[in-house]
């Protein structure tokens, strides 16, 4: 009878919240987009300063984002970095969805700069999520879907950049401390 | 993997070839634009190049394509082109000591 490491290895993307030894492989936790984080925007409306977090336009006040509707800020495809919010296990008793899914967002909608220190990675999305407009009383399901926590990815560069795969970079030291 | 310059005028230097950049992710970086998004969505959690230092990495890149071959690519939706590979959480031994 195999162990179950060899189990693993032979079928790594099958496993919820499971990872195999090789790094390269997937592990994969079953997610919902926590709607109650929704509900809890601070700004219904972002202005440039908020939104940039740069001192230098602190003050400037145009507005440039409005709360999306909830199924456009709920809807996740694959490939969106999903996060979640520190210090918020108190509350999971009341939350049923968070027994069986790690509750997360993948919309930085209405969330200014400054606000990234309250969140950590919780995944990349690996299925989608999409949600269709309400009657406007509220969503009444939790749509599962699944994150990836470890192993490769695919995700859009959204840098404005390019990312390399190998850069080369200069270190004034000794070498023989690195050899 | 390192390599370096064999000179008798120039302090030693070492050129480090990393693994790929670190990726974090961000809620507006570089590449997010700061015009009026009436049109383009809600905004999504982005991503850009990262410090080994920061809280916030989710990865290292494994494959690139050249964003910057977009006129602008601060207004113009990236292509498919723009996608590539990450690998999660899974730093070289440099890295993850120094974090």
């Amino acid at each position: 009878m195999p162990s179950v490491s060899t189990n693993l290895n032979a079928w790594p993307l099958c496993s919820v919240g499971l990872q195999s030894h090789c790094n390269q492989f997937p592990c994969l936790f079953l997610s919902a987009v926590d709607a109650y984080e929704f509900s809890a925007l601070e700004y219904g409306v972002l202005n440039k300063g908020q939104l940039m977090g740069d001192p230098a336009v602190a003050n400037n006040a145009d507005p440039v984002e409005y709360k999306p509707h909830f199924h456009e800020w709920a809807t996740v495809q694959p490939g969106m970095i999903c996060l979640a919010r520190k210090k918020k296990t108190a509350v999971f008793r009341q939350y049923i969805a968070a027994e069986t899914a790690v509750p997360v967002i993948a919309c930085a909608a209405c969330l200014p700069k400054d606000d990234e220190k309250n969140y950590f990675f919780a995944g990349v999305a690996r299925s989608k999520s999409v949600r269709t407009p309400d009657d406007g009383i509220g969503p009444n399901v939790d749509e599962f879907f699944t994150v990836s926590i470890g192993g490769m990815a695919t995700i859009l560069n959204t840098s404005g950049g390019p990312i390399y795969r190998e850069s080369a970079r200069p270190c004034f030291t000794n070498i023989q401390s690195h050899v | 993997m390192y390599d370096t310059y064999n000179s008798d005028t120039l302090p030693c230097v070492l050129i480090l070839y990393a693994a790929g950049d670190l990726v974090e992710w961000c809620f507006y970086g570089t590449g997010t634009t700061d015009k009026a998004r009436a049109k383009q969505g809600p905004r999504r959690v982005g991503v850009q190049v990262a410090s080994v230092s920061s809280p916030k990495i989710i990865g290292r890149a494994l494959s690139v394509k050249n964003a910057s071959k977009q006129p602008d690519h601060k207004t113009i939706p990236l292509l498919v082109s723009d996608i590539y590979h990450c690998l999660l959480r899974s730093f070289p031994r440099t890295a993850r000591l120094s974090m």
